[in-house]
């Protein structure tokens, strides 16, 4: 490859280098992605949540109204746990498919899951620590 | 697997014949270690990785190709120094000084930041247990909420200083100061010991061939606290 060539690739590698960090920042404000992770460069701009949590509900075939999961297996503890991860960084981008299939193999009767996902999230306007959560509806 | 083709790849940076192939490998054990911890992957993994793709395509016994790579680390560098601080501003978290003060929570922030407030803020803010409905993390020093503003003010302002000649020299001793200020509580040390190095490369003379012995000092440093041999250090 000749030094013309090289200089070609590297300036459209450090193009897409320096566009990133905008795109990262509209991923943020669209999905609520971390801005600590992912190369936006956003580390230590905001405060990392402490607090991660879930709920699981669904509905039984013909039931009016949805019951919770009580008592998860050890498995779905586990897919749980994963999910939460990918959720901790990835937030509204991390699809928790994985586990909602692990949801209706032990609950085959269900119709629709709900999976809502909690996380604590400092205000920037106000400086207190509040409660945030999204769910996700399957089937959509 | 990472760390077994690193261990095997970078000895062959020391020869300039095997040195892309050094590289080349270098970037393969990133992406393998990049892609095991993958979302919460820690960002100087991605810088290293652009500096091992450049040090691989590009040759260093070819002056043009040397310019090119050095001039290739030294907008990288600006890049992360100014979205890092556009980051900042962006999210808002440090105009009333929220964020710093939600890390007085932490030990080796306190220190440096309980300077610039009250003892009784300081225990106020660093009791809080960041439970949902603690707060607010406000803040009354205006040394404290000034320093806040500094941080995101200065990572702008010295990356956009880095690009022009007549201020370069200054821009790099002002962010190495505030590099050493920021991981004198955040301990990134890996961060903090590349981000040094790439800043190096804007001084005009080689420094950055000397200061080696140093970052060689910190990694040994960093190896004996891990093996537990020298008393414990936090860094991350």
């Amino acid at each position: 490859m000749s030094t013309k060539t090289k200089a070609l690739v590297v300036s459209g590698v450090l193009a897409v280098f320096t566009a990133w960090p905008f795109v990262h920042m509209y991923l943020v404000s669209t999905y609520d992605l971390s801005p600590w992770k992912l190369a936006g460069w956003g580390m230590y701009a905001a405060p990392r949540p402490n607090y991660r949590g879930m709920e699981i509900f669904g509905r039984p075939t013909g039931a009016p109204e949805m019951e919770k999961l009580g008592a998860p297996s050890p498995a779905l503890s586990a897919e749980a746990g994963r999910f939460l991860e990918r959720f901790r960084w990835l937030r509204q981008l991390a699809k928790p498919d994985d586990l909602v299939e692990a949801v209706r193999a032990e609950h085959p009767h269900w119709d629709e899951v709900r999976v809502v996902v909690f996380r604590s999230h400092v205000e920037p306007d106000t400086g207190m620590v509040v409660l945030k959560e999204f769910a996700y509806e399957y089937p959509d | 697997m990472a760390v077994a083709l690193a261990t095997v790849a970078a000895p062959l940076a020391v020869w300039p014949t095997t040195r892309a192939l050094a590289f080349a490998g270098l970037a393969v054990a990133e992406l393998a270690a990049m892609s095991e911890s993958f979302p919460w992957t820690g960002n100087h993994r991605y810088f290293e990785l652009f500096l091992c793709l450049f040090a691989a395509v590009l040759d260093s016994r070819v002056e043009d190709e040397r310019r090119l790579f050095l001039r290739a680390v030294q907008w990288l560098t600006c890049v992360v120094l100014f979205s890092s601080g556009l980051q900042k501003l962006v999210h808002g978290f440090y105009f009333e000084g929220h964020y710093l003060a939600y890390m007085l929570h932490e030990e080796t922030f306190r220190p440096i930041l309980g300077a610039l407030l009250p003892a009784d803020e300081v225990s106020r803010l660093s009791s809080m247990r960041r439970a949902v409905g603690a707060g607010p993390y406000t803040v009354s020093s205006p040394w404290f909420l000034a320093a806040s503003n500094a941080v995101w003010i200065a990572e702008i302002g010295l990356a956009l200083l880095l690009l022009a000649p007549r201020t370069r020299r200054l821009a790099v001793v002002g962010t190495v100061a505030m590099l050493i200020a920021i991981e004198a509580a955040a301990r990134e040390l890996f961060f903090g010991m590349l981000f040094a190095n790439a800043l190096l490369t804007f001084w005009p003379r080689p420094i950055g061939r000397y200061a080696w012995p140093l970052f060689a000092a910190a990694c040994v440093g960093a190896l004996l606290v891990r093996a537990g041999w020298v008393p414990e250090v936090a860094f991350h």
